[in-house]
Formats: structure tokens, C-alpha cells, sequence
């Protein structure tokens, strides 16, 4: 449910960047909004909302996360929710590119979570987990929404991995 | 009456199996979505046949492909590089079985851009005996293609062990093999 969750956050990152990300397509207004969803994502990540994230979904989106069943997007609400009451999350994107073409439009890149729960027995350590993710969005009349969104284990994300161990 | 019978044994059947009857598709006509089949289909084929230069042209130049727990693959020269050492090993070859879960088309023509969802399992089976070696893995997996002059091309594919996503898949990978 964890994984879920996390992504469910997708590019909801302290840390983001776009100053290495390949953009392709898109007029200037629809790559201000796709940077702007993930600045929302970032906020509400940062602040435990996680109704915001959910509000960045289509309501027949879904997630597709490693080894957890489909999530779709009115559920992802209430299972950040839940994940936000027990536990504070540290995460890490590096979004590799962005391309639209119509009203659609994915971003995929890196990511790397850390999970810890806010009230742990002693001795419990903070779980990591960092991969690849991939998230196709759609515009509709409230704006893009994520449509499809689904990550997958990998050492590419060990970078990121190894900057939020640093963290401390 | 009959028909009724027939319809809701099936239904009960792919319940208890966790198939699905028949794949959402959106966007486009039935002639597209026969050509993202067929494309699906002969993808597969080509795969387990170890035809890598095959295999290769139904991906784009500039390719990326997610594997669950390697490195990203990017551009046709690393694909090669990757895949021609499963294809081109004399002892053991990669063998896939997918389905089509879902599709959907962006635009029309050449240009076009459609995505799939599909369930898969997959094995590496002994070159000599058809055996399978290691464990039959299965999940998940998209792939965002885009209509170019020469047909569909997948631009960007993605793999996970998704929970639960494919035991049945798995079960018929093992007698296809066992054929």
C-alpha cells in the first residue's frame, strides 16, 4: 500500500529540478502547467496533503506500482492520507523529460522515497525504495490530469538513493 | 438460452481466473485497434524466436526501455547491446507471454501516439530441452508507441512484477513450454 501511495506522488518531490529535463512539444502554456502540477504535487507532498495529489488525478486514473495492486484515482486520496497520519516520507525526482503530443503528455524519470513512521518501536529503521517512474496525463477541461502512472525498481535511481541517505 | 449458459460460465470462468473477457480500448477505430494487435502479437512472436533485428525495428531510434531492476536502455545501439546477449547465448533463451489489457489512440495517421497495458509473464528456458530455468516471473507493463510511415513503433516501454497482476499468465507460459 506504501508503494501505492508513493507512486501516487509520482514527481511530488522536495528538490525537484527541471533544469536538466528534456521537453518536447507542448506550447509554453501546457509545459507551465505540467511545472506547476508538480510544484502543487511538491507542496502537498511537503505538507502531508494528500487530497492535492489525488486532485492531480483523472477519476478513472490509475497506478500501476511494483508488486501492489491498481490504485485508481479517487482512492489514491485516502490511501496518501493514511500514509501521511503514520508516516513522514522524504522523496527524490529527477525528471528525465517531458513530451506532449495533443492532449497527451508523460514525464518519466527517477525517484527515491524514504519511509519512516512517525511513532516507530525502537530499533526501526526507515525503508527505501527508488526506481524508475513513467506518468501519462491527459488534458481535460479541469486541466491535465494523470491518466496512467507506474514505476518500477532500479539502480538508476541509486543517485538520488544515496542524496536522500545524506539527508539523514 | 444456451448462449446465456455459454456467456455466464465464461464469466465465471475468467472471475475464478482473474482474466479479463475483453480489452477497454479508446480513440480509435476497429481497424486501428486490429493493427495495435496484430503489432502486439507479432512483437511477441519475434521475441521468442530470438529475432533481434526484428524485435529492434519495432522500437523507435530513440527508444527508452524501464526494465524492473536494470539500468534504463536508451536508443536501438544499447538494445542491441542488451538483448543480442539473451538472444545470441547457446545455452538459454528469454521466452514472453502478454495480453493486451487495455489501449488507447492519441491523433490519427502518422504521428499518432497509443499507449497499452498489458499483463505478461516471463522465463528463460534451456536452449536444449525447453525447460524453464529459474522462475517464471509476471506483471505488468506499458507501451507508448507512435505511428510512424513503417507502422507502430513503441517509443517508451515500462515493466513491473505488479502483485497478482499475471498467476494465470504464468500458468500458461508453463504449458506452452511443456508442449
Amino acid at each position: 500500500m506504501i508503494r501505492i501511495l508513493i507512486v501516487a506522488i509520482g514527481a511530488v518531490l522536495s528538490g525537484t529540478s527541471f533544469a536538466e529535463t528534456e521537453w518536447r512539444g507542448g506550447s509554453p502554456e501546457d509545459r507551465a502547467a505540467i511545472a506547476a502540477i508538480i510544484e502543487t504535487w511538491k507542496q502537498a507532498y511537503a505538507t502531508g496533503n494528500g487530497q492535492a495529489v489525488a486532485d492531480g488525478y483523472d477519476p478513472k486514473g490509475y497506478v500501476m506500482a511494483e508488486k501492489a495492486p491498481l490504485a485508481y484515482g479517487p482512492t489514491v486520496g485516502a490511501n496518501l492520507k493514511k500514509t501521511f497520519e503514520a508516516n513522514t516520507i522524504d522523496m527524490l525526482l529527477d525528471l528525465k523529460e517531458v513530451e506532449f503530443n495533443g492532449t497527451w503528455c508523460f514525464i518519466q524519470g527517477t525517484f527515491a522515497s524514504k519511509r519512516l513512521p512517525k511513532a516507530p518501536s525502537p530499533g526501526t529503521e526507515p525503508r527505501f525504495h527508488a526506481g524508475f517512474f513513467f506518468t501519462l496525463l491527459r488534458k481535460t477541461d479541469s486541466g491535465w490530469k494523470v491518466w496512467r502512472n507506474m514505476d518500477t525498481s532500479s539502480p538508476d535511481a541509486n543517485p538520488l538513493l544515496e542524496q536522500l541517505k545524506g539527508r539523514g | 438460452m444456451k448462449i446465456f449458459r455459454v456467456l455466464t460460465t465464461l464469466f465465471f470462468a475468467a472471475a475464478l481466473t482473474g482474466e479479463s473477457l475483453a480489452i477497454e480500448r479508446r480513440g480509435g477505430t476497429e481497424s486501428d485497434y486490429a493493427e495495435i494487435q496484430a503489432f502486439h502479437d507479432t512483437s511477441i512472436q519475434k521475441f521468442n524466436a530470438g529475432d533481434l533485428e526484428g524485435s529492434l525495428a519495432d522500437y523507435l531510434e530513440r527508444l527508452r526501455v524501464l526494465h524492473t531492476k536494470r539500468t534504463a536502455i536508451t536508443g536501438r545501439g544499447e538494445m542491441r547491446e542488451s538483448w543480442s546477449k539473451s538472444f545470441s547465448s547457446t545455452a538459454t533463451r528469454p521466452y514472453l507471454v502478454s495480453e493486451i489489457q487495455e489501449m488507447e489512440l492519441q491523433g490519427n495517421g502518422v504521428g499518432a501516439w497509443a499507449y497499452m497495458v498489458c499483463r505478461y509473464a516471463s522465463a528463460v528456458l534451456d536452449k536444449t530441452t525447453g525447460a524453464i530455468k529459474g522462475e517464471v516471473s509476471n506483471g505488468r507493463y506499458i507501451a507508448l508507441m507512435t505511428k510512424t510511415e513503417q507502422g507502430w513503433k513503441v517509443l517508451l516501454d515500462i515493466d513491473n512484477g505488479a502483485s497478482g497482476a499475471a498467476p494465470d499468465l504464468a500458468d500458461r507460459l508453463k504449458k506452452e513450454v511443456a508442449k
